[in-house]
Protein backbone atom coordinates (compact mmCIF):
# COMPACT_ATOMS: atom_id res chain seq x y z
CA UNK A 1 0.00 0.00 0.00
CA UNK A 2 2.84 2.40 1.20
CA UNK A 3 4.29 1.90 -2.00
CA UNK A 4 1.20 2.94 -4.15
CA UNK A 5 2.30 6.61 -3.72
CA UNK A 6 5.88 6.48 -4.43
CA UNK A 7 4.76 5.10 -7.92
CA UNK A 8 1.72 7.24 -9.00
CA UNK A 9 4.11 10.68 -8.33
CA UNK A 10 4.61 12.16 -11.35
CA UNK A 11 7.27 15.52 -12.02
CA UNK A 12 6.92 17.25 -14.80
CA UNK A 13 10.23 19.24 -14.90
CA UNK A 14 8.95 21.24 -17.99
CA UNK A 15 5.37 21.92 -16.78
CA UNK A 16 5.54 25.90 -15.20
CA UNK A 17 3.86 24.66 -12.34
CA UNK A 18 6.56 24.47 -9.75
CA UNK A 19 7.23 21.48 -7.89
CA UNK A 20 5.90 21.32 -4.92
CA UNK A 21 2.69 22.53 -6.27
CA UNK A 22 3.08 19.63 -8.38
CA UNK A 23 3.71 17.23 -5.44
CA UNK A 24 0.82 18.22 -3.13
CA UNK A 25 -1.48 17.76 -6.18
CA UNK A 26 0.03 14.36 -6.61
CA UNK A 27 -0.68 13.85 -3.23
CA UNK A 28 -4.47 14.97 -2.79
CA UNK A 29 -4.87 12.95 -6.33
CA UNK A 30 -3.65 9.80 -4.78
CA UNK A 31 -6.26 10.71 -1.66
CA UNK A 32 -9.06 11.02 -3.78
CA UNK A 33 -8.39 7.83 -5.72
CA UNK A 34 -8.51 5.99 -2.52
CA UNK A 35 -4.33 5.34 -3.04
CA UNK A 36 -3.29 6.13 0.09
CA UNK A 37 -5.87 6.05 3.25
CA UNK A 38 -6.64 8.33 6.26
CA UNK A 39 -4.12 7.68 9.23
CA UNK A 40 -1.69 6.34 6.50
CA UNK A 41 2.09 7.82 6.69
CA UNK A 42 3.35 9.51 3.85
CA UNK A 43 7.16 8.97 2.57
CA UNK A 44 9.48 10.84 4.94
CA UNK A 45 11.14 14.09 3.76
CA UNK A 46 14.42 12.53 2.66
CA UNK A 47 12.72 9.27 1.42
CA UNK A 48 10.71 11.29 -1.13
CA UNK A 49 13.56 13.86 -2.21
CA UNK A 50 16.09 10.99 -2.68
CA UNK A 51 13.15 9.11 -5.00
CA UNK A 52 12.48 11.83 -6.41
CA UNK A 53 15.69 13.06 -6.88
CA UNK A 54 14.68 16.93 -5.57
CA UNK A 55 15.58 19.14 -3.38
CA UNK A 56 14.73 18.16 0.24
CA UNK A 57 13.27 21.90 1.00
CA UNK A 58 11.07 21.50 -2.10
CA UNK A 59 9.32 18.76 -0.40
CA UNK A 60 9.23 19.97 2.91
CA UNK A 61 7.20 22.85 1.37
CA UNK A 62 4.93 20.60 -0.23
CA UNK A 63 4.08 19.03 3.52
CA UNK A 64 4.36 21.96 5.09
CA UNK A 65 1.49 23.31 2.90
CA UNK A 66 -0.70 19.93 3.02
CA UNK A 67 -0.34 20.82 6.40
CA UNK A 68 -1.76 23.99 6.66
CA UNK A 69 -4.81 22.97 4.07
CA UNK A 70 -5.53 19.83 6.40
CA UNK A 71 -4.93 17.14 4.09
CA UNK A 72 -2.83 16.55 6.25
CA UNK A 73 -0.92 16.22 9.43
CA UNK A 74 2.66 15.60 10.68
CA UNK A 75 5.68 17.56 11.28
CA UNK A 76 9.37 16.88 9.78
CA UNK A 77 11.38 14.97 11.97
CA UNK A 78 8.26 12.81 13.37
CA UNK A 79 6.21 11.89 10.22
CA UNK A 80 3.25 12.42 7.74
CA UNK A 81 0.36 11.38 7.56
CA UNK A 82 -2.62 11.43 5.96
CA UNK A 83 -5.79 13.25 7.75
CA UNK A 84 -9.78 12.70 6.76
CA UNK A 85 -10.47 15.23 4.99
CA UNK A 86 -13.79 16.43 3.88
CA UNK A 87 -12.44 19.24 2.24
CA UNK A 88 -10.68 16.56 -0.05
CA UNK A 89 -14.26 15.33 -1.10
CA UNK A 90 -15.32 18.50 -2.44
CA UNK A 91 -12.29 18.33 -4.78
CA UNK A 92 -13.06 15.40 -6.09
CA UNK A 93 -14.86 17.32 -8.11
CA UNK A 94 -12.59 19.69 -9.61
CA UNK A 95 -10.15 16.82 -10.42
CA UNK A 96 -12.42 15.07 -12.63
CA UNK A 97 -13.51 18.58 -14.09
CA UNK A 98 -9.91 19.06 -14.75
CA UNK A 99 -9.35 15.48 -16.37
CA UNK A 100 -12.37 16.23 -18.55
CA UNK A 101 -11.04 19.89 -19.48
CA UNK A 102 -7.73 18.22 -20.81
CA UNK A 103 -9.93 15.08 -22.47
CA UNK A 104 -12.29 17.36 -24.53
CA UNK A 105 -9.55 20.50 -25.69
CA UNK A 106 -7.79 17.64 -26.70
CA UNK A 107 -10.72 16.42 -28.30
CA UNK A 108 -11.71 19.91 -30.01
CA UNK A 109 -7.87 20.11 -31.31
CA UNK A 110 -8.60 17.22 -33.18
CA UNK A 111 -11.76 18.42 -35.13
CA UNK A 112 -14.50 15.90 -32.94
CA UNK A 113 -17.87 17.46 -32.95
CA UNK A 114 -19.69 18.34 -29.37
CA UNK A 115 -21.79 15.03 -29.84
CA UNK A 116 -18.71 12.70 -31.08
CA UNK A 117 -17.28 13.63 -28.07
CA UNK A 118 -20.38 12.83 -26.14
CA UNK A 119 -20.77 9.43 -27.72
CA UNK A 120 -17.61 8.60 -27.31
CA UNK A 121 -17.03 8.87 -23.96
CA UNK A 122 -20.49 7.05 -23.41
CA UNK A 123 -19.09 4.18 -25.26
CA UNK A 124 -16.51 3.76 -22.55
CA UNK A 125 -19.15 2.76 -20.06
CA UNK A 126 -20.14 -1.17 -19.36
CA UNK A 127 -23.33 -2.32 -20.71
CA UNK A 128 -24.93 -2.85 -17.59
CA UNK A 129 -24.65 0.44 -16.11
CA UNK A 130 -26.05 2.85 -18.70
CA UNK A 131 -25.51 5.23 -16.24
CA UNK B 1 25.24 34.02 3.81
CA UNK B 2 27.92 34.72 1.25
CA UNK B 3 28.62 38.44 0.24
CA UNK B 4 30.18 38.80 -3.55
CA UNK B 5 31.39 42.42 -4.08
CA UNK B 6 32.97 43.28 -8.06
CA UNK B 7 34.93 40.28 -7.67
CA UNK B 8 37.87 40.21 -10.81
CA UNK B 9 39.63 37.75 -11.53
CA UNK B 10 42.18 38.02 -14.41
CA UNK B 11 44.19 35.15 -16.51
CA UNK B 12 46.81 37.80 -18.47
CA UNK B 13 44.54 39.98 -20.41
CA UNK B 14 41.60 38.50 -20.19
CA UNK B 15 39.00 38.92 -17.11
CA UNK B 16 37.79 35.19 -16.17
CA UNK B 17 35.67 36.97 -13.45
CA UNK B 18 34.66 40.72 -14.25
CA UNK B 19 33.18 43.26 -11.65
CA UNK B 20 31.21 40.23 -10.51
CA UNK B 21 28.08 41.05 -7.46
CA UNK B 22 26.77 38.45 -5.78
CA UNK B 23 24.61 37.10 -2.34
CA UNK B 24 23.95 33.55 -1.39
CA UNK B 25 21.64 32.96 1.35
CA UNK B 26 22.23 30.38 3.71
CA UNK B 27 21.12 26.81 2.19
CA UNK B 28 20.22 28.01 -0.86
CA UNK B 29 20.69 25.15 -3.77
CA UNK B 30 22.25 27.06 -6.99
CA UNK B 31 23.08 25.77 -10.36
CA UNK B 32 26.02 27.75 -12.01
CA UNK B 33 25.63 27.33 -15.85
CA UNK B 34 27.31 28.53 -18.64
CA UNK B 35 29.72 27.48 -22.06
CA UNK B 36 33.12 26.22 -21.93
CA UNK B 37 34.82 29.18 -20.38
CA UNK B 38 32.44 31.12 -19.29
CA UNK B 39 34.03 31.83 -15.62
CA UNK B 40 32.31 29.07 -13.55
CA UNK B 41 35.25 27.02 -12.29
CA UNK B 42 37.12 30.55 -11.92
CA UNK B 43 34.54 31.88 -9.84
CA UNK B 44 34.04 28.43 -7.76
CA UNK B 45 37.78 28.62 -6.95
CA UNK B 46 37.93 31.96 -5.98
CA UNK B 47 35.04 31.62 -3.71
CA UNK B 48 36.89 28.57 -1.74
CA UNK B 49 39.84 30.29 -1.40
CA UNK B 50 41.61 28.37 -4.09
CA UNK B 51 42.56 30.86 -6.04
CA UNK B 52 43.29 34.77 -5.61
CA UNK B 53 41.10 37.60 -6.76
CA UNK B 54 42.52 40.68 -8.22
CA UNK B 55 39.72 42.62 -7.26
CA UNK B 56 36.75 42.61 -5.05
CA UNK B 57 35.71 41.05 -2.02
CA UNK B 58 33.99 37.86 -0.65
CA UNK B 59 32.24 37.78 2.88
CA UNK B 60 31.10 34.48 4.76
CA UNK B 61 28.59 35.48 7.02
CA UNK B 62 29.83 39.54 7.00
CA UNK B 63 33.53 38.01 7.23
CA UNK B 64 36.78 38.61 4.90
CA UNK B 65 37.58 34.74 3.95
CA UNK B 66 40.08 33.36 6.16
CA UNK B 67 41.51 29.80 7.02
CA UNK B 68 39.35 29.93 9.50
CA UNK B 69 36.18 30.28 7.59
CA UNK B 70 37.55 28.42 4.69
CA UNK B 71 37.25 24.89 6.83
CA UNK B 72 33.71 25.69 6.26
CA UNK B 73 33.98 25.49 2.49
CA UNK B 74 34.29 22.29 1.06
CA UNK B 75 35.04 22.38 -2.56
CA UNK B 76 35.02 19.15 -5.42
CA UNK B 77 36.92 19.77 -8.39
CA UNK B 78 36.48 18.57 -11.64
CA UNK B 79 39.92 16.64 -11.88
CA UNK B 80 42.02 16.14 -8.65
CA UNK B 81 45.34 15.10 -9.05
CA UNK B 82 46.57 16.56 -5.13
CA UNK B 83 46.39 13.15 -3.62
CA UNK B 84 47.28 11.06 -6.50
CA UNK B 85 50.53 9.56 -5.02
CA UNK B 86 48.99 8.63 -1.95
CA UNK B 87 47.04 5.87 -0.73
CA UNK B 88 43.46 6.03 0.68
CA UNK B 89 44.02 5.82 4.18
CA UNK B 90 47.36 8.76 3.89
CA UNK B 91 45.07 11.12 1.79
CA UNK B 92 42.30 10.78 4.49
CA UNK B 93 44.69 11.27 6.97
CA UNK B 94 46.44 14.26 5.60
CA UNK B 95 42.82 15.95 4.98
CA UNK B 96 42.18 15.26 8.32
CA UNK B 97 45.23 16.97 9.29
CA UNK B 98 44.27 19.93 7.28
CA UNK B 99 40.42 20.10 8.50
CA UNK B 100 40.37 18.52 11.67
CA UNK B 101 38.37 16.23 10.60
CA UNK B 102 38.03 12.61 11.37
CA UNK B 103 37.41 11.54 7.78
CA UNK B 104 35.27 8.51 7.09
CA UNK B 105 35.85 6.74 3.72
CA UNK B 106 32.83 5.25 3.20
CA UNK B 107 30.02 7.02 1.95
CA UNK B 108 26.60 5.51 1.34
CA UNK B 109 28.19 1.87 0.85
CA UNK B 110 31.24 2.76 -0.94
CA UNK B 111 34.10 1.54 0.85
CA UNK B 112 37.58 2.48 -0.03
CA UNK B 113 40.51 0.03 0.34
CA UNK B 114 42.69 1.77 3.12
CA UNK B 115 45.77 0.97 0.87
CA UNK B 116 44.51 1.62 -2.41
CA UNK B 117 46.37 4.55 -4.41
CA UNK B 118 44.46 7.15 -5.21
CA UNK B 119 46.09 7.34 -8.82
CA UNK B 120 44.55 3.82 -9.32
CA UNK B 121 40.90 5.04 -8.72
CA UNK B 122 38.75 6.13 -11.67
CA UNK B 123 37.69 9.53 -11.90
CA UNK B 124 34.05 8.67 -10.66
CA UNK B 125 35.55 6.87 -7.43
CA UNK B 126 38.19 9.85 -7.14
CA UNK B 127 35.12 12.06 -6.63
CA UNK B 128 33.20 10.24 -4.55
CA UNK B 129 36.04 9.16 -2.34
CA UNK B 130 36.64 13.32 -2.18
CA UNK B 131 33.09 14.18 -1.44
CA UNK B 132 33.02 11.47 1.40
CA UNK B 133 36.54 13.34 2.81
CA UNK B 134 34.74 16.90 1.97
CA UNK B 135 31.50 15.80 3.64
CA UNK B 136 33.30 14.52 6.54
CA UNK B 137 34.53 17.64 7.61
CA UNK B 138 31.18 18.90 8.14
CA UNK B 139 31.06 21.89 5.41
CA UNK B 140 28.46 24.65 5.93
CA UNK B 141 29.35 25.55 2.15
CA UNK B 142 29.25 22.93 -1.03
CA UNK B 143 30.79 23.83 -4.31
CA UNK B 144 30.95 21.24 -6.79
CA UNK B 145 32.52 21.79 -9.98
CA UNK B 146 31.58 19.84 -13.24
CA UNK B 147 31.71 16.73 -11.71
CA UNK B 148 28.11 15.44 -12.14
CA UNK B 149 28.13 14.30 -15.58
CA UNK B 150 30.90 11.88 -15.76
CA UNK B 151 30.19 9.63 -12.78
CA UNK B 152 28.20 6.68 -13.80
CA UNK B 153 24.56 6.16 -12.45
CA UNK B 154 25.15 4.25 -9.78
CA UNK B 155 27.52 7.09 -8.73
CA UNK B 156 25.81 9.89 -9.61
CA UNK B 157 23.09 8.38 -7.11
CA UNK B 158 25.47 8.15 -4.29
CA UNK B 159 26.67 11.47 -4.93
CA UNK B 160 23.75 13.26 -5.41
CA UNK B 161 21.56 11.37 -2.39
CA UNK B 162 24.62 12.19 -0.37
CA UNK B 163 24.21 16.25 -0.83
CA UNK B 164 20.53 15.90 -0.36
CA UNK B 165 20.66 14.06 2.78
CA UNK B 166 23.05 17.48 3.75
CA UNK B 167 20.60 19.90 2.86
CA UNK B 168 18.22 18.74 4.88
CA UNK B 169 20.10 18.08 8.06
CA UNK B 170 22.44 20.94 8.25
CA UNK B 171 21.01 23.44 5.93
CA UNK B 172 24.13 23.57 3.57
CA UNK B 173 24.67 26.09 0.80
CA UNK B 174 25.38 24.74 -2.90
CA UNK B 175 26.52 25.25 -5.38
CA UNK B 176 26.54 23.07 -8.46
CA UNK B 177 28.77 24.24 -11.93
CA UNK B 178 27.28 22.78 -14.74
CA UNK B 179 26.64 23.07 -18.26
CA UNK B 180 23.47 21.36 -18.06
CA UNK B 181 20.75 20.43 -15.81
CA UNK B 182 20.67 16.36 -17.15
CA UNK B 183 20.25 14.36 -13.67
CA UNK B 184 19.90 17.44 -11.36
CA UNK B 185 16.72 19.14 -12.28
CA UNK B 186 15.45 18.83 -9.23
CA UNK B 187 17.78 19.98 -7.09
CA UNK B 188 18.83 23.80 -7.57
CA UNK B 189 15.91 26.26 -6.07
CA UNK B 190 18.15 28.80 -7.94
CA UNK B 191 19.64 29.13 -11.62
CA UNK B 192 22.63 31.50 -12.58
CA UNK B 193 24.08 31.79 -15.51
CA UNK B 194 27.66 33.23 -16.71
CA UNK B 195 29.11 34.24 -20.10
CA UNK B 196 32.25 35.81 -20.86
CA UNK B 197 32.78 36.92 -16.66
CA UNK B 198 29.50 38.24 -16.20
CA UNK B 199 26.29 36.93 -14.79
CA UNK B 200 23.41 36.90 -17.52
CA UNK B 201 20.63 35.21 -15.71
CA UNK B 202 20.24 34.93 -11.91
CA UNK B 203 16.40 33.40 -11.18
CA UNK B 204 14.72 31.54 -9.13
CA UNK B 205 14.00 28.17 -10.75
CA UNK B 206 10.28 28.46 -10.03
CA UNK B 207 10.00 31.66 -12.17
CA UNK B 208 12.54 31.16 -14.74
CA UNK B 209 10.34 28.05 -15.48
CA UNK B 210 7.45 30.31 -15.79
CA UNK B 211 8.84 32.79 -17.96
CA UNK B 212 10.87 31.21 -20.35
CA UNK B 213 9.18 29.50 -23.62
CA UNK B 214 9.79 28.42 -26.88
CA UNK B 215 7.00 29.19 -29.89
CA UNK B 216 7.68 28.79 -33.72
CA UNK B 217 7.04 31.75 -36.12
CA UNK B 218 8.20 32.62 -39.67
CA UNK B 219 10.31 35.51 -38.19
CA UNK B 220 11.70 37.47 -34.80
CA UNK B 221 9.09 40.07 -33.61
CA UNK B 222 10.95 42.93 -33.07
CA UNK B 223 9.76 43.68 -29.93
CA UNK B 224 10.12 39.91 -28.05
CA UNK B 225 12.55 39.06 -25.86
CA UNK B 226 14.10 36.24 -27.82
CA UNK B 227 17.36 34.67 -26.12
CA UNK B 228 18.25 31.93 -29.07
CA UNK B 229 16.42 31.27 -32.13
CA UNK B 230 17.34 28.57 -35.25
CA UNK B 231 15.95 28.26 -38.84
CA UNK B 232 14.25 25.23 -39.49
CA UNK B 233 13.39 23.91 -43.20
CA UNK B 234 9.96 25.74 -42.83
CA UNK B 235 9.79 27.67 -39.34
CA UNK B 236 11.80 30.03 -37.07
CA UNK B 237 12.33 27.65 -33.35
CA UNK B 238 12.35 30.80 -31.15
CA UNK B 239 13.22 30.57 -27.15
CA UNK B 240 11.80 33.70 -25.42
CA UNK B 241 12.60 35.19 -22.10
CA UNK B 242 11.50 36.77 -19.86
CA UNK B 243 7.74 35.74 -21.79
CA UNK B 244 5.41 38.00 -20.25
CA UNK B 245 1.78 36.10 -20.52
CA UNK B 246 0.42 39.16 -22.26
CA UNK B 247 2.12 38.35 -25.55
CA UNK B 248 -1.14 35.99 -26.53
CA UNK B 249 -0.16 37.04 -30.27
CA UNK B 250 2.68 34.10 -30.05
CA UNK B 251 0.24 31.89 -30.43
CA UNK B 252 0.86 27.92 -28.62
CA UNK B 253 4.08 28.51 -26.66
CA UNK B 254 5.86 25.78 -25.11
CA UNK B 255 7.82 25.46 -21.58
CA UNK B 256 10.23 23.78 -21.30
CA UNK B 257 12.54 21.58 -18.39
CA UNK B 258 16.12 23.52 -16.94
CA UNK B 259 18.36 21.68 -19.81
CA UNK B 260 16.67 22.78 -22.32
CA UNK B 261 16.44 26.63 -21.15
CA UNK B 262 19.59 26.38 -20.45
CA UNK B 263 20.84 24.95 -23.68
CA UNK B 264 19.30 27.89 -25.34
CA UNK B 265 21.22 30.58 -22.94
CA UNK B 266 24.54 28.77 -24.10
CA UNK B 267 23.42 28.55 -27.96
CA UNK B 268 22.22 32.40 -27.38
CA UNK B 269 25.84 33.14 -26.26
CA UNK B 270 27.54 31.53 -29.34
CA UNK B 271 25.14 33.41 -31.34
CA UNK B 272 25.76 36.62 -29.79
CA UNK B 273 30.21 35.92 -30.37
Amino acid sequence: MKNLLLSTLEIDFASPLPVYEQIKKNIKQAIARNLIEENQALPSIRDLASFLKINPNTVARAYRELTQEKIINGRAGVGFWVEHSEQLDLKKTDMLREEFSKFTEKAIEMGFSRQQIKDMLGSFFPEEDPK
Amino acid sequence: MIKIDQLSVRFGKTRAVDRLNLQIGKGESILLAGANGAGKTTLLRAMAGVLKADHGSIRYEGKKADHRSRKKIAYIPASISLYDGMTVKEAARMHAHFYGSSAAWTLSGIAFLPGQKIASLSKGEKTIFFLSLALAAAPDYLFVDDVVHFLDPHLREVFLTSILRLIEEKQLTVIMASQSAFEIEGIPERIMVMEKGKLILDESVDLLKQKFVRFYGESIPCDIPVVFSRQWQNAREMYVYPYLPEIHRLGRVEHLNLTEILRAFIGGEYARH
